[in-house]
């Protein structure tokens, strides 16, 4: 297994990235051990120097870490075809224990990744750097689990096994199963759908940009919990409600499959704008807690302003392409699966 | 003292725009590193042209394989299978038919090459399904020894005179077997019917020394594919004897064999990707003095780290996009217009029997994303940090080489 | 009283600090540069004047002391802050003009309008204008080396000038040139002054420091002031 072209590419980009984030982190701590601003000493000049270099590789590891993301879903559709029982990416993933976990992992370090690149570019607006210290911090905390990444794509790759039969997205979201899976498949959209409709009313009208910024500022913690929750739920949409729209099929409820050419890759559209959404959704109400630090700075109001925008459009656009297979198959057939 | 306002996206461009003529003035260092990974990048490129081409042309050729074809085992070894077994199988449900078949390997020696050898009713056949060769002058033997070939046999027996009339023998028999051959089969597959020749089942029966009643295998058609693992496992509960293999094997195991040989061939690659990007990043590192000098002025003059660090990345990026694009077009044109001289047989095998055959051309984006991941990216990883060390040249360097 | 532009106070540069070849390059130097003056800072070569013009000119950073422009105490800014500074305020030409070869006359000057953003299509027209007014636009396409000493000397000026600073400084500007060539560049300073640039020159020129439009001329010798 370990020789297919797909493992080695995911394998590649792991150590690449593993790689990179090592390289930042040793610096970060070179850094951090002797930072003092107000020092001219050329050891100073060259700790100024070394935090462009950082910059750099965690705005590249950002990159990466996105396109791997996207390789390994795909690596996994392509490897199901040697998998028995497997007819897409739900069965790789679901034919040993690290398949999900590595998946949910990768996303999760793509969001931290980006909040980090957030905090990064507050911190470079400052000429004294105010966020130094912790934002160094926050990346060596970081970088262990970018390598429990690495050890998870090797446990995962490495327990593939053409001889075991694994099971399909038909089974793993099977509403009749007591799994996570099938929870999601059984959510019924009756109530779940309205929730979704109505978190997003209401972070539309508490981030309006027309209201006067004390309300869109209050309760940055709520507002978090919001988006996460529209995370979540947009997730639990895609399986139990879009797919089944864009496959016309009651039971096909993969939320891999619509990322292939055969649905003509309405996957992406869908997922950039949830994520998308959600990543500066949670990122503007970091900046604003970062806000202390400028005021009156109306370069970072600007800057929260402008995610504020990018969310709710983002957002936005997700709800009209979770919607519009519905839409389409009912204009068709006037009827609901 | 107001702040400066600059649009950051106008800056971008500018940066870009400069790479771009910066990459273009140092044509013979550029062209150089671009030319080296273009060749290697269109080496992996080839293989993934040729590993699809070959995977969907298997696709396509296994829709016409059987659902589950069925082998009887002794003592570790496949033997002939009655045909006692046919009625028990042929009534199971989700059974739609159970076709015993009768084929073989014969190994011709003057010509060094294996024949693979198929009974069937020959009159069965379409008139359009093979080509009707004239077959005035040779006598008329036993029908029964008809034989249609695939176009490479035949092309090989005109070789040794045999085109009209093929002589079967081996040292144990006591009479040869000669068989007429009345036809070659149109070569659309080419990679399946070249080695093949059919004759009536008699006259198989007799060339490959198969007793009567029995069968080489049974090809078992079943119309619901969710069906066919439950009934494979029922065969073999019922006559352990029988082994069971179905077409999703055969077809994993292609693609197994496929996705090992490219994958082996591409970890070699990637190796020498390594070795490549080693020489790179030591290459990035040395400044040369001109280069020093220029980023020296760049920097006084205003540009910050930043920027000049963008503009070697962009450099750096732009040099290994344009190779990947330039080394897949390459390989699509090797693989598709020159057939893959060499690099083919490393996956097709040699073999005297095949000629060149059009690989279905192949293509999906899938693969543009991994060839992508292993080219470009690791190059710009390797000249990252050799652009920082660029970049934080100081720019009192600018005076400095004056004094 | 005219504003203060730069404000140097107890300068120091040391080289390789704490090494066997530590240099003092600048010893504790406090200079006021004011607005529109023309000033020039004499001293032989090795007396610190290019590295005091350096810092000035926010090339590079001193070891101790604070350097204020226009108000704003710019020693301890990090780089990117500094730059942005060196952008909307200063122009800068060095000894041996330090044009990029390769490069033809109008791309060497619009240089310091990459980082401002400004796009092609304005970069040519304000490239072109000043050429223009320094009678080079018929160059504008030729490579550095295939200019003349005077010539290039000329473009140094434009590339300084092209992003409308307010404080030109120049580094030995007539080492490498004949008498004539000195004198037509006095002129352009002079020009510069009127349009209301403050100018500073590092030189131990004579020419240079008995130009009559030098409001003061301040000497330095082994990294300080010669009072």
């Amino acid at each position: 297994m370990i020789f297919h072209p797909w493992v080695i590419g995911m394998i590649t980009g792991d150590f690449i990235i593993l790689f990179l984030i090592l390289l930042g982190m040793v610096n970060a701590g070179i850094i951090n051990k002797s930072w003092d601003f107000e020092q001219s000493t050329p050891l100073q000049y060259k700790l100024e120097k070394k935090t462009y270099l950082v910059s750099a590789i965690m705005n590249f590891t950002m990159g990466i870490q996105i396109a791997l993301l996207l390789l390994f879903v795909i690596a996994a559709d392509e490897i199901s075809a040697v998998l028995p029982g497997a007819m897409c990416a739900t069965g790789t993933l679901s034919s040993n224990s690290f398949g999900f976990p590595l998946l949910f992992l990768k996303l999760f370090l793509a969001f931290l990744s980006f909040f980090w690149l957030i905090i990064n570019y507050i911190d470079n607006q400052r000429e004294n750097y105010p966020l130094i210290r912790e934002k160094y911090q926050l990346l060596i905390i970081l970088a262990p689990l970018y390598l429990l990444q690495t050890i998870l794509t090797f446990l995962f790759v490495s327990d593939l096994d053409p001889s075991v039969i694994t099971s399909c997205c038909g089974v793993v979201f099977d509403e009749q199963q007591e799994t996570i899976g099938g929870f999601l498949a059984d959510m019924e959209t009756a109530i779940s759908l309205p929730i979704l409709v109505g978190l997003y009313l209401l972070i539309v009208v508490k981030n309006n940009l027309f209201l006067k910024r004390s309300w869109r500022e209050k309760m940055p913690f709520i507002d978090i919990l919001l988006w996460l929750s529209i995370l979540g739920l947009g997730l639990a949409t895609i399986i139990n409600f879009a797919s089944i729209y864009i496959y016309e099929m009651p039971n096909h409820r993969c939320p891999f499959c619509l990322l292939q050419k055969e649905y003509y890759y309405l996957g992406i559209p869908i997922y950039l704008s949830l994520f998308l959404g959600v990543a500066t959704g949670i990122s503007k109400n970091i900046t604003l807690r970062l806000e202390y630090l400028f005021k009156p700075d109306d370069q970072i109001q600007g800057f929260s302003r402008k995610l504020n925008k990018v969310s709710l459009i983002s957002i936005s656009l997700f709800l009209v392409f979770a919607f519009a297979p519905f839409v389409l198959y009912f204009i068709k057939t006037g009827s609901k699966l | 003292m107001e702040k400066l306002k600059v649009n950051w996206l106008d800056k971008k461009l500018n940066v870009i725009d400069f790479a771009f003529q910066s990459l273009l003035r140092h044509k013979t260092k550029n062209g150089l590193i671009f030319l080296i990974f273009l060749v290697i990048i269109s080496i992996i490129s080839s293989i993934f042209f040729i590993t699809g081409s070959l995977t969907k042309e298997l696709m396509s050729t296994s829709k016409s394989l059987p659902d589950i074809t069925i082998q009887k085992i002794q003592g570790g070894r496949q033997v002939v299978i009655e045909d006692s077994y046919l009625s028990s199988i042929e009534k199971m449900p989700g059974v739609e038919s159970v076709e015993p078949r009768l084929w073989g390997y014969f190994y011709f020696n003057e010509l060094k090459a294996n024949f693979t050898i198929y009974g069937m009713d020959l009159n069965t056949l379409e008139a359009d399904e093979y080509t009707k060769i004239d077959q005035q002058q040779v006598q008329s033997p036993n029908p029964d020894y008809d034989m249609i070939v695939g176009t490479g046999v035949y092309r090989l027996l005109k070789e040794v005179f045999m085109e009209q009339n093929f002589i079967f023998n081996q040292s144990n028999w006591e009479q040869e077997i000669a068989c007429r051959i009345i036809g070659t089969f149109k070569a659309e597959t080419q990679l399946q019917t070249n080695d093949l020749m059919i004759m009536q089942v008699e006259g198989a029966r007799k060339v490959l020394e198969i007793p009567e009643s029995t069968y080489t295998d049974f090809a078992v058609y079943i119309p619901n594919p969710e069906e066919v693992q439950n009934i494979a496992i029922k065969i073999n509960r019922l006559y352990p004897e029988l082994r069971t293999v179905t077409k999703k094997n055969i077809e994993t195991t292609y693609r197994s064999v496929f996705n090992w040989r490219s994958g082996f061939v591409l970890s070699g690659l990637l190796i020498s990707i390594l070795a490549f990007l080693v020489i790179i990043w030591d290459k990035a590192s040395g400044l040369g003095n001109e280069e020093k000098k220029e980023i020296g002025i760049l920097k006084a003059i205003g540009w910050d780290t930043d920027m000049v660090l963008s503009v070697k990345l962009y450099e750096g990026f732009f040099i290994s996009s344009f190779a990947c694009f330039g080394g897949i077009i390459s390989a699509y044109i090797f693989v598709y217009i020159f057939k893959a001289p060499g690099l083919k047989h490393i996956f097709i095998g040699w073999s005297s029997v095949y000629p060149d055959f059009d690989l279905i051309p192949f293509f999906d984006f899938n693969y543009l994303l991994l060839i992508f991941i292993l080219t470009v990216i690791p190059y710009c990883t390797a000249i990252l940090f050799p652009a920082w060390k660029v970049a934080i040249t100081d720019p009192d360097v600018a005076m400095r080489n004056i004094n | 009283m005219k504003e203060s532009l730069i404000v140097l106070k107890r300068i120091t540069k040391i080289y390789n600090e704490g090494k066997l070849n530590e240099v003092v390059s600048v010893n504790d130097i406090s200079l006021d540069i004011k607005k529109n003056e023309m000033v020039v800072l004499k001293g032989p070569s090795g007396s610190g004047k290019t590295t005091l013009i350096a810092m000035m000119g926010c090339l590079l950073k001193p070891t101790s002391g604070e350097i204020t422009i226009m108000g704003k105490s710019v020693s301890k800014l990090p780089e990117k802050f500094m730059n942005q500074f060196k952008l909307q305020y200063f122009g800068f030409i060095f000894q041996s003009f330090q044009l990029i070869p390769e490069l033809s006359v109008s791309d060497n000057v619009e240089l310091p309008l990459y980082p401002l953003g400004i796009k092609p299509a304005k970069r040519r027209e304000m490239s072109l204008k000043l050429l223009e007014r320094f009678d080079l636009k018929q160059r504008q396409n030729f490579k550095i080396k295939e200019l003349s000493g005077g010539e290039q000397q000329r473009v140094a000026i434009i590339r300084a000038i092209i992003n409308q600073p307010q404080i030109l400084l120049a580094d030995e500007p007539t080492a490498h040139l004949d008498s004539e060539l000195s004198q037509s560049y006095l002129e352009y300073m002079k020009a510069l002054k009127d349009s209301g640039l403050s100018v500073i020159i590092a030189s131990h020129d004579p020419r240079v420091c008995e130009f009559s439009e030098v409001d003061r001329v301040i000497e330095i010798k082994d990294g300080q002031l010669k009072l």
